[in-house]
């Protein structure tokens, strides 16, 4: 008995790794995206590491062609909200070449950093 | 012995992954032939101020792997917030075409946290996380999907015999856990459940298979 439950906990617990296996054979290059933000949201003094990973997100993202969807928008708008709208408008560009679903979106973002430039 | 042990685990295997699911009607969802999805702030049935704002750092990237064009979280919420809409509420009670003519989104995803707490009984923790998934279609907010999941953790001491010992360990667990309980990995695995497929979830978008 003693035997068959370690065998059913043994048989659960490879059920789980081949199942967390599946969920790890990403397609995008996310490194720790969801950390950072959380990390943010908790205390926005975490910002800067939450900059510093979508810069890093998008430099290994590149070179295998699997930047994540939002990302350069992400990014962007971050620079957008410390009155950097040049760089800003360079990462809404990006983002709307490379998903043009962002289009509507990302036309709106360049508008509104271009204003704010003129201002 | 060993072929015994075997039949078990093969059993055990089997009761494991052949759990079946009722199959979900698909028509509305493939003609609305998506391809991008909004993904905006939750509501929130729980006490936890904070489980909104923590949820929606992990919602993104299941719904990304799954093919789509998922519209950035964090500048979605702050433009949102910009628009007067502060409170998930509105957003939620706001018609899904305008949201949606606003993004130039295909989709909406609605989340609601229906719970989101850490019981505390004398020497046990249990942590719930649980929401509900809603997706509309952004030209007339026609349901399309809808999903919820329960996810529920309980430390679990293997007893060692000693009542003392048991007791202490115990202890121990309920205290760590009342400081810090972690909902994150409970949200991300109700996540990855939510969005399976075949599955509970919805078809794969058009960037899933893309090189």
């Amino acid at each position: 008995m003693c035997a068959k439950g370690r065998l059913i906990t043994i048989g659960c617990l490879l059920l789980l790794v081949t199942h967390a296996g599946g969920c790890a054979s990403q397609r995008y290059v996310w490194k720790n995206y969801d950390g950072k933000l959380y990390q943010y949201y908790k205390n926005a003094n975490k910002r800067d590491a939450l900059i510093e990973e979508l810069q890093k997100i998008i430099q290994e993202g590149e070179k295998k062609n699997a930047v994540p969807p939002g990302i350069y928008a992400e990014y962007g708008y971050l620079l957008y909200e410390s009155k950097q709208y040049q760089e800003a408008i360079d990462l809404f560009r990006r983002e709307k070449a490379r998903w043009p679903e962002s289009t509507v979106l990302m036309d709106k973002m360049i508008a509104n950093a271009e204003r704010r430039m003129e201002s | 012995m060993r072929i015994r042990n075997l039949i078990v685990l093969s059993l055990c295997l089997t009761l494991c992954s052949c759990v079946t699911v009722l199959p979900k009607d698909y028509t509305a969802f493939n003609s609305a032939q998506l391809r991008s999805i909004l993904i905006v702030p939750p509501t929130n049935l729980s006490t936890d101020v904070d489980a909104p704002d923590y949820f929606l750092t992990t919602i993104a990237i299941p719904v990304a792997e799954q093919g789509y064009y998922v519209f950035p979280v964090n500048l979605a919420k702050r433009l949102l917030e910009d628009d007067g809409l502060n409170d998930a509420n509105l957003v939620h009670q706001a018609p899904t075409e305008r949201l949606s003519r606003l993004f130039g989104a295909d989709a909406v995803l609605y989340i609601s946290i229906d719970q989101w707490n850490a019981k505390y009984l004398v020497f046990s923790t249990t942590v719930t996380v649980s929401l509900t998934y809603v997706i509309r279609d952004g030209r007339d907010g026609q349901e399309l999907w809808r999903e919820r999941r329960v996810v529920q953790y309980t430390p679990q001491n293997s007893s060692s015999g000693n009542i003392a010992a048991d007791l202490v360990a115990g202890m121990i667990t309920a205290a760590v856990t009342k400081a810090a309980p972690n909902y994150l990995p409970l949200a991300r695995q109700a996540n990855w459940e939510a969005v399976k497929y075949p599955g509970p979830g919805f078809p794969p978008g058009p960037y899933l298979g893309e090189e």
